[in-house]
């Protein structure tokens, strides 16, 4: 027993002990607590001087670097200023070590590569290049007749005209493709040592740009084809500035890559140090090519002269100028090496000509597509003149002056040319954005801090105008849209209904208006966050000021919203007979808030959206009238109804309201028996609004033709039967007479008529 | 037997004897590039197909008639290109005339090297010419392969001209495409598996020498350093005393032989410029149905006018008066138009049109003024178009008859 329980305290004590180690074995495991060894090593360590110095400077060295992290302004313009003196003073070296530019690369270049091997590599080039071109040959055997079709066919239009220059361009690029993958792919399947690779890749890559950037150049320019040429320019000029464009591409991407390999060639694979033979050829192939691109622009221009015939204009002559300046901007900053410089002068300097031909562009497309549409309209016009062979002659040409005013109006593209103007002037703007942002590595797409201050401002600038350009985009396109729905709506005019674009009237101010505010606030507080405002305050007191501003205005916002659903609903129209709990009247305005309807005696009331539950419309579709006539009862039931039957087709035949009227006068025969008479029905259904005047005509006609045909309208009488009145005398008839006649006189009280107003 | 009945005048005969020769040797060299690439397999498989795939070519009265064949294709391309108005008229004509010119230079080296050594005794094989293109002479590896490059352009370009202008060609058309393009390609990879083999041989055998410690220095600098045409494998593989090589005299008849050519192709040129100079030019007015008129200067070919002016226009034998698609029905013209030549007459014949009718490219604008045509054929005519059931080209063939 004993045992036993001294046996089930060891398991117990075991148990405990090692259940905290069970539960919390993730930590024990974790930090190994420091041996007592390791702990005096550490005392040691920390007491001796050599590492408390150490550690003292280490701190001092992180100041250091935590304060020089935030650039200061003046110390980038001190930077930039030294990179400059810097460049200045390698080009003064280059300019020393130019002379023996060339020796060197032969030198570096016996030394690199045998002889042997250079022809072994030219013989490479070759191969690839006939597979490529071969595969390339084969692509066009097929694919020629396509393309030949696409050039012959007549181009009616601007969108088939882009749609024929996109698919051929598609099939060279296709062909393109093609190439680059026969050349291309064949040196990628070898190894070669890297020198030559690079080499032969930079040969095959200049000749695949080439021809990359003549098919782009072929698809504005289209030289051959002036049927599928997208801009705006004549057979010479386009096959002059396509020419030219080819060369001067030719040659900067020629002079780019002999650069390239000349840098490859002479700089010794693991140094780092430059060689200013280097610069010295980059400064010759940045003088050739700013050589070359400036003789381009002189010819140019001088040769869009001659094909014009006029003198330069003024405009001409500050484009020239302004061109002149620009490539000698980007020269000197190639010059100095401040790459990133250079490339935001030439992206913005492009930019602002760019954007004057994009606009010259887009304008003369809408044009093209205005005269199209017209000529089509116009056509189709002739064509049903043409049908119609008698129409007077003295018309025609009044005629054709009112069609034609008519297309000028209708033409369904002019309103897309804001839109289509913004939205070209935008993706230039972002993508020259985009590219300078990429230039000074300021990695929009990820948010990242830009250590330098130019940088900083850069991408707030570039930040905001993208924000602006994207509500400028939206804020047109919505506005256009708007307000082309509301130039489309004609009011209605008096005493017709409106149509159901009346509501639409009164939406859509509204939208404009609430699309402008938050498109206001939205690129405010965009702004404000590039700028590193935190606008999260302002957000949140924007949003306790709506929430409070909200009960406040419960109703108010009640009745505006509420006024959305009904005016979606189509519940009523401005004009329309309605009827609201016992309010009725023609709808006069509708505001955003509330509705007005006018009595018909006058009165007009207000009612809130929020209050109205349910509404009664008198004006859509059709109205059924009933009316009602007493007669005696032997009247001819038969006559009663060929009368009626020949009033009804009297209505409709008649000229004011004959067409209003939907199903026309019928006799619905007896509808009741009453005391002393019988009730006949008549009906008739007529649109909305119309029929007042029908009923009015319908009584009026009814009666004269009882009367015509001896019908009496049923009065009311009293026959009073006495017995033994032979023996009265006339006193006594009178008498009797006369307390009948109190009878009479009891009003017999007739139920409304539900289609009174 | 039929071809010969058909030759009846000189133009009709030359532009046959300019087809055959040209087939021939567009055959050879099918035949000697698929030698090539057997390279692909192995520099052994090229020996081994030579005898059938090339040498049966150019041995003994092979080699002549292929001589001959080529010389009088050289001499027809030649005087074709005296005559003709404009050369440049479309990118396969401009190509046709250079590689045409330049074929010559470019082969004389391979063909007169391989030939006159053939003569004194010395057969290459396909190892000690590689070792040669690839090693010891590179460069006139890389002029191997622009020569096949040159030639197979050359040759598949007249082909299919040919091949294009015969209604009954159609269909084997998109066949023959992927061949001629794997031809050359083949070819080529052949021969760069060959000089791969070589120079990994070569880069072995180096090592070799560099570890064996050899003094191989002057064995390597000799076989670098060798002149333009001597193989050097031949003493050392054969085993055989090397027969008296004349590579003086190899040389001196290549050089001549390239500039001959080159001087009589300049003197062509030369010569053409001289007749174009002489003939006055004055300026044509061309109107064609309702497209814009056009202006050209007068001596050149209608259809030539059409492409100096960007208007398409069917020809689907590139001008050479076979095919007839580029008729066109002449409405007015102040110009006195010369009688169709024979050439013209036959083809104009076959496709059986008025008397009115003419062939674009046939037609010479011989003075100024205005003339009016009617287009038979759409520009993108080609003869699938003719077949039954597609009634396009029917209808305006109806029209004009």
């Amino acid at each position: 027993m004993r045992m036993q329980v001294s046996r089930l305290l060891t398991v117990f004590v075991f148990v405990v002990s090692v259940l905290p180690t069970l539960l919390f074995a993730q930590e024990a495991t974790g930090p190994v607590p420091p041996s007592a060894n390791d702990l005096h090593e550490f005392t040691r360590l920390l007491s001796d001087e050599r590492i408390q110095n150490w550690i003292v400077e280490q701190a001092a060295v992180a100041e250091l670097d935590n304060e020089d992290f935030e650039v200061t302004a003046r110390q980038e313009l001190v930077g930039a200023l030294s990179k400059i003196r810097t460049g200045v003073t390698n080009l003064g070296l280059a300019w020393q070590a130019a002379p023996t530019a060339m020796d060197l690369f032969r030198q570096r270049w016996a030394e690199q590569i045998q002889p042997n091997a250079q022809v072994v590599g030219l013989t490479f080039i070759m191969i690839f290049l006939f597979l490529g071109a071969g595969l390339e040959w084969l692509f066009r055997q097929y694919t020629n007749p396509i393309k030949l079709r696409i050039e012959m066919q007549t181009i009616d239009g601007l969108a088939q005209r882009a749609y024929a220059a996109g698919l051929r361009t598609l099939i060279t690029v296709a062909g393109l493709v093609i190439f680059a993958v026969g050349s291309i792919g064949a040196y990628a399947s070898f190894s070669w040592p890297p020198l030559a690779a690079v080499i032969v890749l930079n040969q095959l890559v200049v000749i695949f740009a080439v021809r990359a950037i003549w098919t782009i150049v072929v698809l504005f320019f289209a030289p051959r084809v002036p049927e599928l040429r997208l801009l705006p320019v004549g057979n010479a000029t386009a096959k002059y500035l396509s020419r030219v464009l080819l060369f001067l591409s030719a040659f900067i991407i020629l002079a780019v890559s002999l650069v390239d390999m000349y840098g490859r060639v002479v700089t010794i694979p693991g140094s780092d140090s430059p060689v200013p033979q280097t610069l010295a050829v980059v400064a010759v192939g940045a003088s050739l090519g700013a050589v070359a691109t400036l003789l381009c622009v002189f010819l140019s221009f001088s040769k869009m002269v001659r094909i014009q015939g006029m003198p330069m204009s003024k405009s001409q002559r500050m484009w020239r100028l302004y061109l002149l300046v620009l490539i000698l901007l980007v020269f000197i900053a190639l010059l100095l090496n401040v790459t990133q410089v250079m490339w935001s002068i030439a992206l913005i300097g492009l930019l602002v000509p760019a954007l004057t031909l994009i606009r010259a562009w887009v304008g003369t497309s809408f044009d093209d597509a205005n005269e199209d549409h017209k000529a089509r309209a116009l056509k189709a016009a002739a064509a049903v003149a043409a049908e119609a062979p008698e129409v007077p002659d003295e018309g025609d040409a009044e005629e054709e002056e009112l069609v034609e005013e008519e297309v000028e109006h209708l033409s369904p593209y002019e309103t897309y040319r804001p839109i289509a103007l913004r939205l070209a002037r935008f993706l230039a703007v972002i993508a020259v954005g985009i590219a300078i942002a990429l230039i000074w590595n300021l990695g929009i797409f990820e948010p990242s801090e830009s250590p330098t201050i130019a940088g900083r401002i850069i991408s707030v600038l570039i930040d905001s105008a993208v924000a602006l350009l994207i509500a400028d985009l939206v804020w047109v396109w919505a506005k256009t849209a708007i307000d082309r729905r509301l130039d489309a709506y004609v009011p209605p005019q008096d005493g017709q209904a409106p149509g159901p674009e009346a509501r639409m009237a009164t939406l859509l101010p509204l939208l404009r208006i609430v699309l402008m505010v938050t498109l206001l606030v939205m690129v405010s507080l965009s702004i404000l966050t590039s700028l590193g405002v935190n606008i999260a305050p302002i957000l949140a007191g924007a949003g306790v000021l709506g929430i409070a501003i909200g009960f406040g205005a419960q109703s108010l916002v009640k009745d505006v919203v509420s006024g959305v659903f009904f005016l979606v609903d189509d519940a009523f129209r401005v004009g329309e007979y309605v009827e609201i709990d016992q309010l009725r009247g023609t709808v006069e305005k509708i505001s955003i808030r509330s509705l007005q309807i006018r009595h018909h005696r006058g009165a007009v009331h207000t009612l809130p959206f929020g209050e109205l539950k349910s509404l009664t419309n008198y004006s859509r579709d059709w109205v059924i009238m009933k009316l009602e006539f007493r007669v005696p009862f032997e009247t001819d039931m038969k006559l009663v109804k060929k009368i009626v039957k020949q009033i009804g087709a009297k209505l409709k035949a008649n000229e004011e309201y004959g067409d209003a009227i939907l199903e026309t006068l019928k006799s619905q025969g007896v509808r009741r028996m009453e005391e002393f008479n019988m009730v006949i029905g008549v009906k008739f259904m007529t649109r909305p609004g119309e029929q007042w005047l029908v009923r009015r005509d319908a009584y009026q006609m009814v009666r004269d033709a009882f009367d015509e045909h001896g019908i009496r309208m049923a009065e009311r009488n009293v026959k009073v039967e006495v017995a033994g009145a032979e023996n009265m005398t006339e006193e006594e008839k009178r008498a009797i007479g006369a307390a009948a006649q109190d009878a009479i006189q009891k009003p017999l009280v007739p139920g409304p008529i539900p289609d009174e107003p | 037997m039929t071809y010969l009945s058909k030759i009846n005048t000189p133009a009709t005969a030359m532009r046959t004897v300019r087809i055959v020769t040209g087939l021939y040797l567009l055959a050879f060299v099918t035949s000697h590039l698929l030698n090539l690439s057997l390279g692909l397999i192995s520099i052994k498989a090229m020996d081994a197909a030579r005898p059938f795939l090339s040498g049966f070519w150019t041995g003994g009265v092979g080699g002549l008639v292929l001589g001959l064949m080529l010389v009088v294709h050289y001499l027809i391309g030649l005087w074709t290109i005296f005559r003709k108005p404009v050369l440049n008229g479309t990118t396969q004509d401009m190509v046709q005339v250079l590689t045409g010119v330049f074929v010559i230079p470019i082969m004389a080296t391979h063909v007169i090297g391989v030939s006159m050594l053939g003569n004194v005794g010395v057969h290459l094989d396909y190892q000690s010419i590689n070792q040669l293109f690839w090693l010891s002479n590179p460069e006139i590896g890389l002029l191997q392969v622009i020569l096949v490059s040159v030639v197979w352009v050359h040759g598949s370009a007249g082909l299919f001209t040919w091949l294009r202008s015969k209604s009954n060609a159609v269909a084997v058309l998109p066949w023959l495409y992927p061949l001629a393009v794997a031809v050359p390609v083949l070819a080529l990879l052949g021969y760069v598996q060959a000089g791969r083999a070589v120079l990994i041989e070569a880069k072995a055998a180096q090592i070799a020498e560099e570890t064996g410690a050899h003094s191989g220095d002057e064995g390597g600098a000799e076989r670098f350093t060798t002149d333009a045409y001597d193989p050097p494998i031949e003493s050392t593989q054969n085993n055989v005393p090397a027969p008296d090589i004349p590579y003086a005299l190899i040389n001196s008849v290549t050089s001549q032989t390239i500039w001959w050519s080159l001087g009589l192709a300049g003197f062509v040129f030369l010569a053409r410029g001289m007749r174009l100079w002489f003939t006055s030019a004055s300026r044509v007015r061309i109107t064609r149905g309702d497209a814009r008129p056009i202006e050209a200067s007068s001596g050149l070919s209608l259809l030539d006018a059409f492409r100096g002016g960007d208007q398409p226009h069917a020809n689907l034998c590139s001008g050479r008066g076979r095919c007839g698609t580029c008729a066109v029905r002449v409405v007015s013209s102040d110009i006195a138009l010369p009688e169709p030549s024979p050439l013209e007459r036959a083809t104009l014949d076959r496709i059986g049109h008025g008397p009115d009718t003419r062939l674009a490219c046939q037609l010479r604008l011989l003075g100024g003024g205005a003339i009016e045509v009617a287009a038979i054929y759409p520009a993108d005519y080609s003869f699938s178009d003719s077949k039954p059931g597609r009634d396009e080209a029917g209808g305006v063939v109806e029209a004009i008859q």
